[in-house]
């Protein structure tokens, strides 16, 4: 009896005293994440992590919708400029919002702007921060409020590339702080920013908190405590949501996974395009060896051959349900450059089988795999073991091309060995995936001749293509065209079947109403969101469980 | 005495500075690239790469790289993680440590007294109904995974019945000026699924282990002379034979000691619990070689401690031993 009294003694103790009288659309959002953010601040490159956060917690010069194009001023709403102009061919003014102020109240002012970009010019930098920036000449402060960005050449994206790249810092509190410093020092643990939340705490390997700014110059966040737990495990973090711990989580593909909170009355799968796209990468230098061809993927016929005798449409329906679509090249959804009229062509296991013939392809020996002068057409598909989408992918791959008589083994690696392998070239076909920017003049990283000695790891290489994105990246015409026609050039020299675009699909707490996402920063409209009057739970009363 | 234990200690020290030799060549050995994943699905320019090789000491010679993790092994220094940046390896550890001896001191506390209670009991009842269905219980328990266990507990207590919570090691909620009671209360209530999973499979190690040393014991003479000297059965038991049945026990202690702070991988994965366990994982699946090094290190010192323990244990437990 004694020993139970206690017990109830403890618990009665541990019941929080009464909650403050809050109003009935505030509350407080958890969110599941799988990487950590450990420098939310800008000048530094963003893992996804670290980007969801900043996107909180500071501020850009304006908002860009990428659908609506990353060519002019035409996709952006402001922020903290109010408005902006061009003045001539090489110089855009940007005038900022008087009412926009970091957390600490004081306002936020042209020299933050200027001081962001010198410090983005400053040695030890990060070259990727740099590189953003290379063609921006000068950024100069005029009166109380105008900034005045010029730069080294005329341009298409010189509206993105000032917006994108000069993500202002504080600098009455950065300015002694070395460029190749500040990751490490004691602000980027505990930022200042301007945006809708502020920083409050983060616990390593645990979770981030932030909370509202009451004073955000754009409108009072109505989730006034936001919550980024952390696991890494996806199990993990399914159970974290479906048990109640947390309201939100991102990436819930696969279907069962959807399926399972769908099961859940209490949460529902909001989904929206993403800048991802995953393929099937051709190497076109022999395995592990970059000075020879490949000796069967060099050919166009075959890769021509495994792209029209698989059946896109069946692999993506069975994986990604109706969160995925089959990309026109390497574009994902949201992409402007994207030929609305363009369709995915049926998959065509006659002509392919007819194809392969040609090129001399035959099953001499009548073991099931084709071969040609004694080779037999086995390639090896490299994939990372822990992604479920690409696994599953990758066994439909290997079964449709087998009644083609391609024999493609399955090569299943752990996540750095994969990549390690990519950069060395040890593969035939490599399950590639990449979430791009919004800006198209990111595919000369993976699909020029200058990226063979980067990202390009498949070595494609036609001179055209590399022409036609300097002509759009640089050029002063419309570069739209330009892109649709690397499009083009790409479907014809075939260097990877492009499988998905795949939709993000996050499951979000049934109480949460004006639930909106940017695919460009995904939790960044946050401060939009609010509760259902009426649907409040304890955690938005100020309750823990 | 004390000769035996310098002596013992100076095995250690050797055997730790073999471990760290091994331990760097074949973290080198495995393949993979460390900065591979750094950057998500964002792809990473050569010069990216190259600044970062730099920032990590990659670019160095391996001789180089392994006298700089040497020297900062032997002060407690690991360097900073990869996939962390700019979090310190040292800080990093021992944000973790408390988590992981709370969950493997539980799961040992549970191990050293109900473990080795039952094996007692099933010994000086042996061949009772209780006896064979604790050891039926006891293999089945032994023979299952504990990663599928946690789920299984997981499924059943936290999203069917909604008893325990799911994973973490408290509430993410948690006010940070919430009071000592509703901080233990919510620990003790996240507490518990782990650490039966953990336990449900080691408890069964102990009972069997006590068990047999038991009945060893309790068929030799000096028993059967306790017993016939009147001496209360329960006497007989835990002070003569019981004693004498604790050098298996003290083994086992041994062994168990990394898991204080190793924990295990798979259930701090699966329950989140913020302990070494899923740090290593986590610089394992990222080839995080600092945080790999450094968590490799604290275990390997703890297996050799569990050595040079267990064998003091001998020394407390049996006179023989101190003889000699």
């Amino acid at each position: 009896m004694r020993i139970a009294g206690l017990v109830l003694l403890l618990l009665a103790s541990a019941t929080p005293a009464g909650a403050q009288p809050r109003a009935p659309d505030t509350g407080t959002i958890v969110i599941v994440v799988g990487q950590e953010a450990t420098t939310p601040i800008p000048t530094i490159p963003a893992t996804k992590a670290n980007g969801d956060i900043m996107s909180l917690l500071f501020l850009k010069l304006a908002r860009l919708d990428g659908s609506r194009g990353t060519v002019g001023d035409r996709g952006y709403t402001p922020e903290l400029a109010v408005r902006w102009s061009r003045r001539d061919s090489l110089t855009i003014a940007f005038e900022l919002d008087p009412r926009a102020r970091w957390h600490d109240g004081r306002p936020v002012l042209p020299r933050d702007v200027v001081h962001t970009f010198a410090r983005v010019r400053q040695p030890g930098v990060d070259p990727q921060v740099r590189l953003l920036a290379r063609h921006i000449a000068s950024v100069t402060a005029e009166g109380d409020r105008g900034v005045v960005v010029r730069f080294t050449l005329s341009y298409p994206e010189q509206y993105y590339d000032a917006i994108e790249n000069l993500v202002p810092l504080p600098s009455h509190l950065v300015d002694t702080i070395p460029a190749n410093r500040i990751a490490s020092s004691a602000f980027a643990q505990a930022p200042l920013g301007n945006g809708p939340y502020r920083w409050v705490r983060r616990e390593p390997g645990r979770q981030v908190e932030l909370a509202a700014d009451p004073n955000f110059f754009l409108g009072r966040p109505k989730l006034e405590r936001v919550i980024f737990l952390l696991a890494r495990d996806y199990e993990a973090q399914i159970n974290l949501l479906l048990d109640g711990t947390a309201d939100a989580l991102e990436n819930v593909n696969p279907p069962a996974r959807i399926a399972r909170v769908n099961a859940r009355p209490s949460y529902r799968v909001v989904a929206g395009p993403s800048y991802g796209v995953g393929y099937l990468l051709f190497n076109f230098k022999a395995y592990g060896d970059s000075t020879q061809p490949h000796p069967i993927l060099a050919d166009p016929a075959v890769r021509t051959a495994i792209i029209t005798g698989l059946d896109r449409s069946l692999i993506l329906r069975s994986t990604l349900g109706p969160y995925g679509s089959i990309p026109e090249g390497p574009v994902a959804q949201l992409h402007w450059i994207r030929d609305p009229g363009w369709s995915a062509p049926k998959a065509d296991p006659v002509g392919a089988a007819a194809r392969l013939r040609q090129a001399g392809w035959i099953d001499s020996n009548g073991d099931g795999i084709l071969d040609r002068n004694g080779v037999p057409l086995i390639l090896r598909l490299n994939y990372p073991g822990t992604n479920a989408v690409r696994a599953t992918m990758a066994a439909q791959v290997q079964e449709q091309l087998r009644h083609l008589g391609v024999r493609i083994e399955l090569v299943r690696l752990d996540g750095p060995v994969w990549l390690a392998r990519r950069e060395t070239g040890e593969f035939d076909l490599d399950f590639s995936q990449a979430v791009m920017t919004p800006s198209p003049t990111g595919l000369v990283q993976s699909w020029s001749c200058g990226g063979m000695s980067g990202s390009n790891v498949g070595r494609y290489c036609n001179p055209r293509i590399d022409s036609l994105l300097l002509a759009a990246a640089l050029g002063r015409t419309d570069p739209g065209p330009l892109y649709r026609e690397v499009l083009r050039q790409i479907r014809v020299d075939a260097p990877a079947v492009f499988l998905f675009t795949v939709s993000n699909a996050t499951a979000v707490h049934t109480r949460f109403q004006n639930v909106q996402f940017r695919p460009e920063a995904w939790w960044s409209l946050l401060w939009k969101w609010s509760v259902r009057p009426g649907a409040q739970i304890a955690r938005d009363r100020g309750v823990s469980r | 005495m004390s000769r035996w234990i310098l002596r013992r200690l100076l095995q250690g020290v050797i055997t730790l500075a073999v471990v760290m030799v091994l331990l760097f060549l074949l973290m080198r050995l495995t393949p993979g690239d460390p900065l591979g994943g750094i950057a998500g699905d964002r792809l990473m320019s050569p010069e990216e790469m190259q600044l970062l090789r730099a920032r990590y000491g990659l670019d160095q010679p391996i001789l180089q790289q392994f006298m700089t993790f040497a020297r900062g092994a032997v002060q407690g220094d690991f360097g900073t993680s990869i996939h962390r940046y700019p979090d310190r390896v040292g800080p990093l550890i021992r944000d973790r440590l408390p988590a992981s001896i709370l969950l493997g001191g539980t799961v040992l506390l549970l191990n050293f007294t109900i473990g080795i209670g039952l094996g007692v009991l099933q010994a000086v009842h042996r061949g009772s109904r209780f006896d064979r269905w604790l050891t039926r219980i006891s293999l089945a328990a032994w023979a299952l995974p504990s990663f599928w266990l946690g789920l299984v507990l997981i499924a059943v207590f936290s999203l069917t019945l909604g008893l325990f919570p799911a994973g973490q090691m408290q509430d993410p909620l948690l006010p940070a000026d919430a009071g000592p009671l509703t901080r233990l209360v919510d620990l003790l209530h996240h507490l518990a699924l782990p650490a039966l999973t953990l336990s449900a499979v080691s408890l069964a190690a102990g009972m069997r282990f006590q068990r047999t040393a038991m009945l060893e014991v309790l068929r030799l003479d000096f028993v059967r002379a306790a017993r016939a000297r009147g001496l209360p059965e329960r006497r007989v038991i835990w002070v003569h034979a019981w004693r004498n049945a604790l050098s298996p026990v003290v083994t086992l202690l041994g062994l168990w000691l990394p898991m204080l702070v190793a924990g295990s991988i798979y259930v701090e994965s699966i329950f989140n619990w913020p302990g070494l366990g899923s740090l290593a994982a986590e610089a394992i699946s990222g080839r995080d070689y600092p945080l790999l090094l450094g968590t490799a290190m604290l275990t390997s010192v703890l297996v050799v401690a569990g050595g040079v323990i267990a064998d003091l244990g001998y020394l407390l437990v049996d006179p023989r031993v101190r003889d000699s």
